[in-house]
C-alpha cells in the first residue's frame, strides 16, 4: 500500500498505455518517490504539478507502445505495400498495352 | 532466378520509349504509395497522441482527487484535535484506524503532539503510566535503531505503536514540512508521501 496503490488506482485501466513517475519536492529537494521501469525515454510525455500543502509533486506520464491508434499498428505498412503493388500492376499493364498497340500499328504499316 | 531472367529478357525487348514510360509510371506509383503511407502514419501518430493526452488527463485527475481526499482526511484529524479539548493518543489512534480502513492507500494516520523540552520529562512520565511501558522520546541512530533522543528545543513524538516515541522532526524531509506549523499553537494536519526509501 502507499504510493504504489495510489498509482495503481489512478492507472487501473491504462497500465499498458502510460508509465508514471512521481517526484516529490520537499524544501526544494526533488526525490523520486515512484517510477515505472522506463525503457521509452524518447516517447512523448506530459507533466503536471500537484500541490500537497507545503509539498509539491511533479507527476510525469510517458506514452507506452500499447496506446491504441485509429487503426491496427500494421495498417500503414499493409496499405503502403498494397498501394505500391496496385500502382506497379497498373504501370506494367499500361506499359504492356501501349507497347502491344504500338507493335500492332507497326505491323499494320508493314502489311500496307 | 528464373523470374529475374524473364524480367531482364522482357526489359531488353522493350523499346527506349516504353522503358521511359514504365520507369515514369513506376516512379509515380512509388510516390503515391510513399505519400499515402506517410499520411496514414501521421494520422495514426496524431490519434495515439490524442489518446495518450486523454489517458494522462484521467490519470492526473484521479491522482489529484485521491490526494485531495487525503488532505481532507488529514484536516479532519486536525479538526478533531481542535474541537476536542485534550484528546489522548489512544483515542486518536482509534480515529486513525477508521481512516486507514476506509482509505487503504493511507499508510498511517498519526497524532504527534508538540512537546517542548521543558515538558519532556512530564510527557514521558505520563506516557509511561498510560501505556504501561518504559516510554521515551526517541530518534534513529546511525545503525537505524530507535534510541533515546538527544536534547532539542521541541519534539514531535509519533504515537503509532510501530514507531512509538520517534521524534518525526529528526527526519530531514518531514522536519521541513513541520516548519510552517512551528510559528503558532494551532494543531496542523500534514500529508507526507512515504516512498520505499523512507523509513
Amino acid at each position: 500500500m502507499g504510493i504504489t496503490a495510489l498509482v495503481d488506482q489512478a492507472t487501473m485501466d491504462s497500465q499498458e498505455f502510460v508509465a508514471v513517475q512521481i517526484e516529490s519536492i520537499v524544501g526544494g529537494q526533488p526525490t523520486i518517490i515512484y517510477s515505472h521501469e522506463l525503457n521509452h525515454a524518447d516517447n512523448p510525455s506530459l507533466n503536471r504539478t500537484i500541490e500537497i500543502q507545503d509539498t509539491e509533486w511533479n507527476v510525469a506520464t510517458t506514452m507506452l507502445v500499447g496506446v491504441p491508434g485509429r487503426w491496427p499498428d500494421q495498417f500503414p505498412a499493409i496499405v503502403s505495400i498494397s498501394i505500391f503493388l496496385a500502382s506497379a500492376l497498373v504501370a506494367f499493364t499500361t506499359s504492356t498495352i501501349i507497347s502491344q498497340r504500338r507493335e500492332a500499328l507497326a505491323q499494320a504499316d508493314e502489311v500496307r | 532466378m528464373r523470374l529475374m531472367m524473364r524480367l531482364t529478357n522482357w526489359w531488353n525487348h522493350q523499346s527506349k520509349v516504353d522503358r521511359r514510360l514504365l520507369v515514369g509510371i513506376l516512379s509515380v506509383a512509388f510516390l503515391i504509395s510513399a505519400v499515402s503511407s506517410w499520411s496514414i502514419f501521421e494520422a495514426q501518430s496524431r490519434e495515439r497522441e490524442r489518446v495518450f493526452q486523454a489517458i494522462s488527463s484521467a490519470v492526473f485527475e484521479r491522482l489529484e482527487l485521491t490526494i485531495d481526499s487525503w488532505i481532507a482526511q488529514g484536516e479532519s484529524g486536525r479538526d478533531l484535535i481542535q474541537i476536542s479539548d485534550g484528546i489522548s493518543g489512544q483515542r486518536y489512534w482509534l480515529f486513525s484506524q477508521h481512516l486507514i480502513e476506509s482509505y487503504p492507500v493511507m499508510k498511517a494516520v498519526d497524532y504527534m503532539p508538540r512537546v517542548l523540552d521543558s515538558d519532556r520529562a512530564d510527557y514521558e512520565r505520563e506516557q509511561s503510566l498510560e501505556l504501561g511501558i518504559e516510554y521515551s522520546i526517541r530518534e534513529f541512530d546511525e545503525n537505524g535503531n530507535l534510541v533515546t533522543a538527544g536534547q532539542r528545543a521541541e519534539y514531535y513524538p509519533a504515537s503509532d505503536a510501530r514507531l512509538r516515541g520517534w521524534d518525526i522532526a529528526t527526519d530531514p524531509n518531514i522536519g521541513q514540512i513541520l516548519d510552517p506549523t512551528r510559528g503558532h499553537h494551532d494543531p496542523a494536519g500534514a500529508i507526507y508521501p512515504f516512498s520505499a526509501r523512507s523509513r
